[in-house]
């Protein structure tokens, strides 16, 4: 699966795609991974486009938070279509995961974490 | 559109799948086919989608062997107001339980639940297993249908008063979309929501499920309702309710010839009685059925939403509180002889009850120490929510050892979806349903009632309420027997 990934020194946005059932999720898994987990960044997932995720896609956020929180880094996501929204609500994902809702909204508040966690000079 | 003759078959389409991923699509895309006839929402239709890959791979990861084809059955039905997803495998058996310990599947089984209307996972023994989702039927409300000219003369009429004396008959299909307007004069939108849709009450009474008596004015207008409710055609008892009179013909003891009615139409077509729920906002209607000779059998709290309100009566002033309504049964022919069994505390208070019912029945006290078995490992529940009340209703269908836990799991989600008055409904006719309310009760349910002859037999209701308030000095009593009812239920309420 091919994902449209951007990075910069302090964060990685990839673009989840419109669809992720039991059929698509393995192969998001991997493309997150390769996207997020190989480098020390905070990612987030910009959900603008996905209109379908079913519960298999809902563990693949849940295992790629996992890796990352034993690197030290943070997955955040954005833009959930009301839909979507819903499923984080009833799965209790809204509680697990950072979710906002625009991707300059998530990108501020990495932008301020990594100010507040970066060494002073 | 699907045609009557098919609608009224078992199902509408089956399918038949191998058990791979291979076919979660097709299947998806077969249900939503049959789905969109019925103009669900494209919300709606999400929904459908994503709880039929869930039914699918629930089925395809946990009913057979690895590398095992086994296939399965993908059915769509319709019921009146629901259509209908069933899954029938007969692979491994398996139950809620067990699949909610697994992580691979708890997650899909936690959306099942929660996107449709009801959600039923049926153990069949050697038959196998069954996943039914359930989803309500979209519907046109009649503030859709009503014209501005219907609406301003409906306001007008709040404040008109009728001198004729109305006739009485029994509904017709046709009439639906005049009680729909009957509806809406006397309730505005406050009222639950069957009555707001023409389409739905027609396929009621024409399946049975409804019938009504009406009050019809010389000018052929209904000017009052009173409905039985069947739990299936032809059921020997039934629910009475959706009780409205035109605010114009208020005074004219509609209410209670329209009752006698009934019950005479019970008596005539062999029915053992009707119940009904009165409320309790005033004593009107508790003190109607009291006077026809119904008793009093239970107290559901927390029944109705803060917003009912009843145009000329209360001055369309809310409810401080959810209201309650109390129970009643209405005898119209000698039941069957029966056997009851009740847990030692609630024994007392539902033997006064019985007392007053006059019913031919046997009680058996089961004592605390006591614990009887169920003869069924695996109990089958039935959850009904219904939205436009907030409440839902887990009715045990098959009593197994499992019912407890079973219940607790189901109350745990109605819980999480903020259902605000959980009632539970628990056949009595068989020693283990003593240890079922005993320890349901621990579990935070309360006593509410029982219900006569509601499925071969009678039933016992028990309630929970969700961080719900309820302050016994707003609930408005008519009778001895209710009061100490109500009494003995806010025993447990903290």
């Amino acid at each position: 699966m091919l994902l449209k990934v951007r990075k910069n020194s302090e964060y990685t946005i990839v673009n989840a795609p419109e669809r992720v059932d039991t059929l698509l999720a393995a192969d998001f898994e991997l493309a997150l991974l390769d996207a997020g987990t190989l480098e020390d960044y905070n990612m987030v997932i910009d959900c603008s486009k996905l209109v379908y995720l079913s519960s298999s896609g809902l563990r693949v956020f849940l295992l790629v938070q996992k890796k990352m929180l034993a690197k030290g880094v943070k997955l955040s996501i954005c833009h959930l279509n009301p839909a979507i929204q819903e499923l984080f609500n009833i799965s209790g994902f809204s509680m697990i995961f950072a979710v906002y809702t625009d991707l300059e909204a998530a990108i501020a508040e990495i932008t301020e974490q990594h100010r507040n966690t970066s060494p002073r000079e | 559109m699907i045609s009557k003759n098919i609608l009224s078959k078992d199902f509408i389409a089956r399918m038949t799948v191998f058990s791979d991923s291979l076919y979660i699509r097709a299947a998806q895309e077969f249900v939503l086919y049959y789905a969109k006839l019925f103009r669900f929402s494209e919300l709606d239709l999400h929904k459908i989608e994503l709880i039929t890959e869930e039914a699918v791979v629930n089925v395809i990861e946990n009913s057979f062997e690895k590398d095992e084809y086994g296939s399965f059955d993908i059915k769509v039905s319709y019921k009146p107001g629901a259509f209908i997803i069933t899954i029938e495998d007969q692979g491994i058996p398996s139950s809620a339980e067990l699949l909610e310990k697994k992580e691979t599947s708890a997650l899909g089984l936690l959306l099942m639940r929660n996107l449709t209307d009801e959600f039923n996972l049926i153990n069949l023994g050697r038959g196998g297993k069954k996943t039914e989702l359930i989803k309500y039927l979209p519907e046109t409300s009649i503030e859709e249908l009503l014209t501005r000219e219907e609406k301003e003369q409906n306001l007008a009429a709040e404040t008109a008063v009728s001198s004729d004396v109305p006739t009485m008959r029994l509904v017709r299909p046709d009439d639906a979309p005049m009680l729909s307007r009957l509806a809406y004069r006397v309730y505005g939108y406050t009222y639950s929501s069957a009555f707001y849709y023409p389409e739905k009450i027609k396929e009621l009474i024409e399946t049975g499920l409804l019938t009504s008596v009406v009050s019809v004015n010389k000018e052929q207008e209904i000017v009052g309702n009173l409905s039985l409710f069947f739990e299936h055609k032809g059921a020997p008892v039934a629910d009475s309710g959706a009780a409205m009179v035109d605010p114009r013909y208020r005074g004219h003891s509609l209410f209670k010839v329209s009752k006698r009615f009934l019950s005479d139409y019970a008596t005539e077509n062999n029915m053992y009685g009707i119940y009904s729920e009165a409320v309790t906002i005033h004593s009107f209607t508790q003190q109607g059925n009291i006077s026809l000779g119904a008793k009093e059998t239970g107290i559901m709290l927390a029944f109705a939403g803060e917003n009912l309100t009843f145009k000329k009566i209360n001055n369309d002033k809310k409810s401080e509180q959810r209201q309650a309504v109390v129970l009643y049964y209405l005898k119209t022919n000698q039941e069957p002889q029966r056997t009851v069994h009740l847990s030692e505390k609630f024994c007392p208070i539902l033997s006064k009850v019985y007392t007053n019912l006059a019913l031919d029945r046997e009680i058996i006290m089961i004592k605390d120490d006591e614990n009887p078995e169920a003869n069924h490992a695996t109990s089958i529940i039935n959850t009904a929510v219904k939205p436009d009340l907030n409440i839902a209703v887990i009715s045990i269908l098959q009593m197994g050892n499992d019912a407890v836990g079973m219940i607790t799991r189901q109350l745990r989600e109605l819980c999480l979806k903020k259902i605000e008055t959980i009632y539970v409904e628990i056949p009595m006719d068989i020693p283990f349903a003593a240890v079922v309310s005993r320890e349901l009760n621990k579990s935070g349910f309360m006593l509410s009632g029982i219900v006569p002859e509601l499925r071969n037999g009678d039933i016992l209701k028990m309630q929970y309420l969700n961080n719900v308030y309820v302050d016994p000095a707003k609930i408005v009593i008519a009778s001895p027997l209710a009061a100490a009812l109500l009494t003995e239920i806010m025993k447990d309420y903290q």
